[in-house]
């Protein structure tokens, strides 16, 4: 029990540096940019060829899940549509950016803290839960959305080849399926879901990485709890949001 | 690598012990997180046709039909495919990694042992064993979820359970079968190979757990699509 209390008071330390004023805009600045292109930018290909690979299964499972019944052929593109933008983007894209991201944060955060780096900085005088993590909270909150919302263009786009590719239905079909019934409070859902995620994924494996205790066998450790978690928490938290926001 | 695994054993006590440990280190200690996973999966899916479905002409009890085909075709192959290449992929490769660095992987091929029969061959067979039976759980749970999720919304259970039993294909059991076979021997091969060749230092285990889940999860989502053009 003291246990418990005592890791949920060290997690609420270690965030609350990181709201600290910065020592010198420029320099955070300039880590802030480098962590959107390494966390953002540089995820834009694994995103993109998951997401159009999502997208093209749903439209096969869909279509052969559909195949007994009277329903019309350009529910394909409907249900495709909906289910990119409510589930498939923002979900499996997270689950894959926990595996990249977080384990590539979780990694190197512990092989700064291990190689006492982190120290180093703590030393001259930077709030390092400011400069290491805050920026790359940040960083993930400002990409990860922007990578969702490829991921659901891309999606789409990987169930209008699948259709076509697999004689399903023409593209003015799945056109007229794509324009049917759109609620465009669904891209809200997708986003909030988004922005959830994205600070799930890098708070976990932040945490994880900065408070490695060990050697190198430590790192691999805290960089597959890193995954694990955020990937359990993305899930329920997929839950509640659907729960909230669907009601 | 793959070569060399189909070795004979030189000790066929040692290899099975080795081979049950890692279903038991694979499987087992993959339970809790694919059980929880499945759950809230399950749950999802309900509530978020329930919504879907919402606007249209379908009868309720196309809920349970729905989870129950989504489960068993889709989610719980894959879902649980990309969370074991999270956890299983990234604890492989570091596991081998950290015996290729401090070099307790030369000392077992001096010893006369053959290495990539010994770790490498347990673990993709182990893995191959053990992610079915997890995944026929996964789905079962994530049916569960459904069902409770369900009934959150105000969907009867008897609508729920009509919409389960309402035409079922056996056929999809096979498919998620399949799939979890596939899924399980690319998530092992590839985390094996990623940490049986690493090369540097500590940072570079890091890099190769990174890469084990990267390119195992792209390799699961490929072949699911190969998977279901073929098959369906």
């Amino acid at each position: 029990m003291f246990k418990v209390l005592d890791k949920i008071g060290s997690v609420v330390l270690l965030f609350g540096r990181i709201f600290q004023k910065p020592e010198k805009n420029t320099m955070y600045w300039q880590e802030l940019l480098r962590q959107m292109n390494q966390i953002g930018v540089e995820s834009i290909p694994i995103v993109a060829v998951v997401a159009l690979f999502i997208g093209a299964v749903t439209a096969v499972q869909f279509a052969y899940q559909i195949q007994d019944f009277m329903v019309p052929v350009y529910y394909v593109g409907f249900i495709v549509r909906d289910s990119m933008i409510i589930e498939m983007a923002p979900t499996i894209s997270c689950m894959i950016l926990a595996g990249k991201v977080g384990s590539n944060i979780a990694s190197e955060l512990g092989n700064m803290r291990i190689t006492s780096q982190i120290d180093a900085m703590e030393i001259m005088g930077i709030n390092t839960p400011g400069y290491l993590l805050g920026s790359k909270i940040l960083a993930a909150l400002i990409t990860i959305p922007a990578l969702i919302v490829i991921a659901a263009f891309v999606g789409m786009l990987g169930g209008l080849i699948a259709t076509v590719f697999a004689d399903i239905s023409t593209i003015q079909e799945y056109e007229r399926g794509l324009r049917a019934w759109f609620l465009p409070f669904n891209v809200r859902l997708m986003m909030t879901k988004g922005i959830v995620f994205s600070i799930i994924l890098s708070s976990v494996s932040c945490y994880q990485g900065y408070t490695v205790q060990g050697g190198a066998i430590q790192i691999g450790q805290a960089s597959t709890r890193a995954v694990v978690l955020s990937n359990i928490l993305i899930l329920i938290a997929d839950y509640f949001i659907a729960f909230a926001l669907l009601k | 690598m793959m070569r060399d695994m189909f070795s004979i054993p030189e000790n066929y006590r040692m290899y099975s012990k080795e081979l049950f440990r890692q279903m038991n280190g694979i499987g087992i200690g993959s339970l809790i997180i694919v059980g929880v996973i499945s759950l809230f999966v399950g749950a999802v899916t309900a509530l978020q046709f329930s919504y879907q479905l919402g606007s249209t002409f379908f009868p309720e009890y196309m809920i349970g039909f729905i989870v129950r085909d989504t489960m068993i075709i889709e989610l719980a192959p894959t879902l649980s495919g990309l969370v074991l290449a999270g956890k299983v992929g990234s604890n492989v490769a570091g596991e081998l990694g950290t015996m290729r660095i401090s070099e307790q992987i030369d000392a077992l091929e001096i010893m006369g042992v053959n290495p990539q029969g010994y770790l490498v061959m347990p673990k993709i067979l182990g893995a191959i064993f053990i992610v079915p039976p997890l995944i026929v759980l996964s789905a079962m749970l994530g049916i569960f979820g459904g069902y409770l999720a369900a009934e959150n919304y105000g969907i009867s259970p008897a609508n729920y359970q009509k919409g389960l039993l309402y035409l079922f294909d056996p056929f999809n059991v096979v498919i998620m079968t399949v799939k979890s076979v596939i899924f399980a021997f690319l998530i092992a091969s590839v985390a094996c190979y990623q940490g049986f060749f690493v090369k540097g230092g500590a940072l570079d285990i890091g890099k190769a757990s990174t890469r084990a889940v990267v390119f195992s999860s792209i390799l699961v989502i490929f072949f699911d699509y190969i998977v279901a053009l073929v098959m369906t």
